[in-house]
This record gives structure tokens, C-alpha cells and sequence, in this order.
């Protein structure tokens, strides 16, 4: 019950293909958890698992206390999803998608304000929100869509690979806002990245999965010690080449 | 709920109506068609008559005798076209003539014509038609050679009635017998020939069952397009995770998609309204009735009844187009998938423009009464003929059928098989 998110011996099969593992892992509240792990190796599964999308095949996943396949429906008002390659409705501006998504989570009108304002800082986008989003880069859009999962204030924010394909300048800025959000609302957050630099700079605490299984978990300093590299980089190779 | 569910639609709504593609597919594209179908019309109508009532023709009158000078002249004077009497010329340069100068007919008197018909013996006139174009209105006009041979044949037989019984009127002798048609509909007789009362309800029985399939099909691409968008987009993920019950998704979506159903039917009423008022300006005889001059009117509850049937037959189609889409990976897959639904119009279509289904062996009815279509296109015709069983039948039907659909499709949307299940085209196709 004192864990924000609790994995338990959680497996998933897509058809006959064993996707995960008897995975288990903890993140504690108010932490940033990583996930990392070569292609394929099951991050997304998980990561859609406890976001109330896929139901697991054996095994028990709880946020904040609540069972993810009973009790997905209170999940899903405390919890915020940011798929990988995600988009968003290209006829609506910016500014009228934060006013959908506020408007799903809060009924009063100033309320609804409050988060778009709220987005508007987490974005930077200024007077490109009032533009249609079809007409936005793909930095542009991921930003929006940071700033779409952080403004509700979720208890726990869920983000899949949050600056893949975007360049180091818009990456900083994400990464940036969102280490910032997290530490000033206390959220508590699971993040899966291909970029070791970032979950160093993000994650007190990573996990590596590889092949549906986890292989390894630590905080980023304790992994680096454990296998004496320099950095993240060097433990993930080695450990696998190893497995 | 109540609240989230306006929050939603109006999403839909909005992408819907900023959607150019939609815009002209379901609103303007219906306008312009009827426009355009019924510009043609009135023209080859309009060419049509002209030359039906006005034909260009050349006489080669070769007799020159007092007979042929009648019938020249009584011709000139009753023709609204051109008449052009040529006394030398070979039939070949009148033929000539008659395709450089525009006419349509080229009629010989030979000679000795007026002499037989003097000694009773049977006279011979000689008619070409000429035919450039094989087009309707020509089609149209090409009884005109034997129109004007029993004009002329019915002229001499008065003139010769006249001769032999100068008291009695003529037409006594040439039709003894003239008929009065009437016919019977829902017990009713009425002062209209059956003929006209079938080409009336043809007339709206086959034009309205397609223009009601081609605005189905337009919102049943939207419906599973508005979800295969979502999944192309890479949205629906986002919108599963959102505080918002997936039944409701659905609704919405329903609900914007029968939204442009009606609109498109409005715009698809004014656009027929339009086309109808100017066919009939020019007096088709088959569609200047309308069915309440032929005394087939629907009583309130029957146009009540109708609607409704018009209305759930577009929710039931919409609602299956949704469960269809669920499992589509992608808009084009979504597409091609509604794509096998049109067989369900086209089926009971074919069927009751040929047939009426009741008039099937049971084996085929079945199976046919199981589509909601049957209902629809039928449905004319039962609340004019006030058959109100047959459409409360149908309706409760129809209630069912898309309950039932719009459960399964929720209990997908609910499932994770709207993000595994996938049927792509592209995959099958390697
Ligand atoms: N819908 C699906 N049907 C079948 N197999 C799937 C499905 N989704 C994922 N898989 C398989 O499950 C395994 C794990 O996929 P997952 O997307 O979780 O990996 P990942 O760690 O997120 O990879 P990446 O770093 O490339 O995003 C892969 O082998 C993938 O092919
Ligand atoms: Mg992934």
C-alpha cells in the first residue's frame, strides 16, 4: 500500500509469444522510475499494462493500492499515458485539445483554465497553440503532449520513451520540464528511454528488461558501482551481452 | 457521464466539421451532383421535346398533284418545324441537304400518288429519318415518320367520310371505341390509368432507395473512419487511458456520425427537392404527378413511422460500421471492411425493385427481413398502403439489432483487442 506502483510476477502472452516474464518491480511515491532495455524487450508491454490497456496474462499490478483490470476505471482518473509515437487531433488547435483533455478531468470552467495554463507553461508553445496541430513538428507535438499528460497533476505519469525522435534541443527542454514538474508536484513517475543519459539524469531508480524479464535493478549510481562504468551506457551494453 | 459525453462530442464534431473531406463528400458533393444530373436532364429533356414536337423535313413531292398539295400543306401548317418543299431533286441530294441543313426527316411523294389514292388503290410515301447522333432525343423523335403517316392516312379517311356522310362526325367511324382508365389503390378508385400510377411510385421507389444509400454509405465511412483515424493517428491509446467509460467513446462517435447523416439528408432533400421541381417544370408525364395526386398519401403516423425507420435504419447501419471499424488497423483497412456492408444494401435493394419480399419463398425472406435495409426500402410503400404492423415490426427490429451491435462493439472497445486485434490489408498482401 506505501508503493505508488506494485508489479507482481506480472506475464503477458500475445497469442504464444511470452512478452513478459514474471516480471515484479516496486516504485516508490513521488519516485522516477526507469525502464530500459533493448528493442522488443517488453517496456511498452509493461508500461500499457499498468496504463489500463492491455490486461496482463498472470499476475497482479496495483497504482496507488487499485488492481489495474478491477479497478481500471479509478486508475484511470489518477494516472496519465504518453504512448510512444503518439499523435493528436489535427484539425484541433493546441489550445482546443488542452481544453478537451482539462475539460475530461475537471467540470468547473475556471478550473479547466487553471490546467491550460498550467499546460501552456509545461509547452513554451505560446501563440502556436492557437494553430491547428497538423500544422506542428514532431517537437512541437511531443511537447504538447507532455504537457497535455502533466497538466491534470496525475498522481502517477506513465511516459513511453518521451523525446524519442526529437533533437537534443527539444529533448533538454522536455526532459527539463519534466524533471521540474516532477519535482515540484511530487509525481510520481515510470519512464522507459532508449537514451541512457537521460533516465541518468531523470531516474533515481532503473530497471533493465531484456526479453520480457528484468535483469537488473538499481538506482543509476549503484549500477554504475556494481559493474564499474562509467556510465549507463557501458552497464546496459555489458550486461546485455551477457544475458 | 452526461457532461464528459458533450466534451466528446464536441471533439467529434469539430474535427468533423474542419474536415474539408467530409464537408465536401456528405454536404456539397450531393448538391453538385443533383445539380448537375438534373442540369442534364432538363437538357436532353428539353432537346428531346423540341425535337419530338418540332421536326425539320424536307418534301420531295415528285406527284405534284391536288392530293399531295394537301398533304404538303397541311403538314406546314401543323409542324412547329421547319418545312421545306422541294418539287426536283433526287432523293440522294435531298438526303444531302437534310444532313448539312439540320432536318430530320426527308419525305417522298412519288409520283401517281394522288391517281391511286383516287381509284382506291393503296398510295406509297416514302420517309428518311436521319440519324446522327442515335442519342435519346433522337430516340425520341423517331416515331415521328409513322405519327405523320396516320395523321395523313386519318386526314384522307375523314375527307372521304365527309364525302360519303356528310351529317355524321367522322371519328365515329375511325375510333368506335374510346376507353376511360381508372384505377383501384388501397380500395380507392382513382381517375388516373395504371400505368401512371406505377410510373409514379417507380419513379420515387428507385430514386429515393439510392440517394438514401449513397448518404448511409458516406456516414458509414465516416463512423469507421472517425475510429480507424484515431488508431492511424496514434490518439486512441491516449483516449482509452482518459476517465472516460469506452461505451461512451462509442456513443459520441455514433452520435457524430448519425448527426452528419442528417445533415447530409437535408442537404440531400433540398438538392432532390430542387432537381424534382425542375423536371417537372417541363411536364414529364410520368413526374408531374405527384403520389398524393394519385391519392397515395401517408397519414401523420405513417410519415412518423417512416421517418423513424429511415432514422433507426441509419443508426443500425452506423452502429455496425463502428463494430467493424474496432477491428480495423488503419482507415483504408476500415474502408475496404464497411466496403462488404454495401452487399447488405444492395441485396434487399435489387430485391424490391424487382419483387416484393413478401412474395418470396420463406427461405429467402428470412434471411432478408434479418437486414435492416429490407425494412427501409420497403418502408414506403407499407405506410402508404397503411401496413403499420410491417413498420412497428421493423422498427422494434431495428431497436434490437443495433442495441445488440453496439454491445458487441463495446464489449470490443473494452477489451485490448480494439489495440491487438488487427485486420490490415497490407499484411495479408506481404
Ligand atoms: N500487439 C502485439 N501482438 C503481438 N506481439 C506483440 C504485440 N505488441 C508487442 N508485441 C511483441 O512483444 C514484444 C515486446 O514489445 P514491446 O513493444 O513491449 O517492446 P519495447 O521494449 O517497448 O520495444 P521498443 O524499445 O522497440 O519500443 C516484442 O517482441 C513485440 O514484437
Ligand atoms: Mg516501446
Amino acid at each position: 500500500m506505501d508503493f505508488a506502483v506494485e508489479v507482481e510476477r506480472l506475464n503477458k502472452f500475445y497469442g504464444k509469444f511470452h512478452a513478459l516474464k514474471d516480471v515484479s518491480f516496486n516504485v516508490n511515491s513521488g519516485e522516477i522510475y526507469g525502464l530500459i532495455g533493448p528493442n522488443g524487450a517488453g517496456k511498452t508491454t509493461t508500461l500499457r499494462i499498468i496504463a489500463t490497456l492491455l490486461s496482463p496474462s498472470s499476475g497482479v499490478v496495483k497504482v496507488f493500492g487499485m488492481n489495474v483490470v478491477n479497478d481500471a476505471d479509478k486508475v484511470r482518473r489518477i494516472i496519465s499515458y504518453l504512448p510512444e509515437e503518439a499523435g493528436a487531433y489535427k484539425y484541433l488547435t493546441g489550445y482546443e485539445y488542452l481544453n478537451f483533455m482539462a475539460s475530461l478531468y475537471v467540470k468547473d470552467k475556471a478550473e479547466v483554465k487553471k490546467l491550460i495554463e498550467e499546460a501552456e507553461l509545461i509547452c513554451g508553445l505560446n501563440g502556436r497553440l492557437k494553430d491547428k496541430i497538423g500544422t506542428y513538428s514532431k517537437g512541437m507535438l511531443r511537447r504538447l503532449l507532455v504537457a497535455r499528460s502533466l497538466m491534470i497533476r496525475p498522481k502517477l505519469a506513465i511516459l513511453d520513451e518521451p523525446t524519442a525522435g526529437l533533437d537534443v534541443i527539444h529533448s533538454q527542454y522536455v526532459r527539463r520540464i519534466i524533471k521540474d514538474y516532477a519535482k515540484r508536484n511530487n509525481v510520481t513517475m515510470i519512464i522507459s528511454s532508449h537514451n541512457m543519459l537521460e533516465v541518468e539524469y531523470l531516474c533515481d531508480r532503473v530497471a533493465l528488461i531484456h526479453e520480457g524479464r528484468i535483469i537488473l535493478e538499481g538506482s543509476p549510481s549503484e549500477l554504475k558501482n556494481k559493474f564499474s562504468a562509467s556510465n549507463l551506457e557501458e552497464v546496459f551494453s555489458k550486461v546485455v551481452k551477457l544475458a | 457521464m452526461h457532461s464528459v459525453l458533450i466534451v466528446i462530442l464536441k471533439k467529434e464534431v469539430k474535427e468533423m466539421l474542419r474536415d474539408p473531406k467530409i464537408l465536401i463528400g456528405m454536404i456539397i458533393a450531393p448538391v453538385l451532383i443533383m445539380g448537375v444530373m438534373s442540369g442534364v436532364m432538363n437538357f436532353v429533356m428539353s432537346s428531346a421535346k423540341e425535337a419530338v414536337l418540332n421536326p425539320n423535313v424536307i418534301i420531295v413531292d415528285y406527284d405534284n398533284s391536288l392530293l399531295s398539295n394537301v398533304v404538303t400543306s397541311s403538314l406546314t401548317s401543323s409542324s412547329g418545324g421547319k418545312v421545306m418543299v422541294i418539287g426536283d431533286m433526287s432523293v440522294s441530294k435531298a438526303i444531302e441537304l437534310a444532313l448539312k441543313e439540320d432536318f430530320f426527316i426527308v419525305m417522298v411523294i412519288p409520283k401517281g400518288f394522288g391517281y391511286n389514292v383516287s381509284i382506291g388503290r393503296r398510295a406509297i410515301v416514302e420517309l428518311y429519318t436521319v440519324m446522327k447522333s442515335l442519342s435519346i432525343s433522337e430516340g425520341g423523335a423517331s416515331s415521328m415518320p409513322s405519327s405523320i403517316i396516320e395523321f395523313l392516312n386519318s386526314e384522307i379517311v375523314r375527307e372521304r367520310i365527309r364525302e360519303v356522310a356528310p351529317n355524321i362526325d367522322p371519328e365515329v367511324f375511325l375510333k368506335p371505341i374510346s376507353r376511360v382508365e381508372y384505377s383501384v389503390v388501397k380500395g380507392k378508385v382513382i381517375n388516373v390509368p395504371p400505368q401512371t400510377v406505377f410510373s409514379v411510385v417507380m419513379s420515387q421507389s428507385v430514386f429515393i432507395p439510392i440517394i438514401i444509400m449513397i448518404i448511409f454509405i458516406t456516414a458509414m465511412q465516416f463512423a469507421s473512419t472517425s475510429i480507424a483515424l484515431e488508431k492511424e493517428y496514434k490518439t486512441l491509446e491516449t483516449l482509452l487511458t482518459l476517465p472516460v467509460s469506452r461505451f461512451t467513446i462509442l456513443l459520441a462517435k455514433l452520435m457524430s456520425s448519425v448527426m452528419l447523416a442528417v445533415l447530409g439528408s437535408v442537404s440531400f432533400m433540398f438538392a432532390y427537392m430542387y432537381y424534382y421541381t425542375s423536371v417537372t417544370s417541363f411536364g414529364l408525364p410520368t413526374i408531374n404527378l405527384s403520389l398524393s395526386d394519385i391519392g397515395l398519401t401517408m397519414t401523420p403516423i405513417g410519415l412518423l413511422l417512416t421517418g423513424l425507420t429511415l432514422f433507426l435504419s441509419m443508426v443500425s447501419s452506423l452502429v455496425l460500421a463502428l463494430l467493424i471499424a474496432v477491428f480495423a488497423e488503419d482507415v483504408r483497412s476500415a474502408q475496404t471492411l464497411v466496403g462488404y456492408l454495401y452487399f447488405l444494401m444492395i441485396i434487399p435493394m435489387m430485391v424490391s425493385m424487382f419483387t416484393d419480399v413478401s412474395s418470396l419463398p420463406m427461405l429467402l425472406q428470412i434471411p432478408l427481413y434479418l437486414i435492416p435495409y429490407t425494412y427501409t426500402l420497403a418502408s414506403p410503400r407499407a405506410a402508404l398502403l397503411e401496413n403499420y404492423g410491417f413498420l412497428v415490426i421493423g422498427i422494434v427490429y431495428m431497436v434490437v439489432f443495433s442495441i445488440a451491435v453496439l454491445y458487441i462493439a463495446s464489449k470490443f472497445f473494452k477489451s485490448e483487442k480494439v489495440l491487438t486485434a488487427k485486420i490490415s490489408f497490407r499484411r495479408s498482401r506481404r
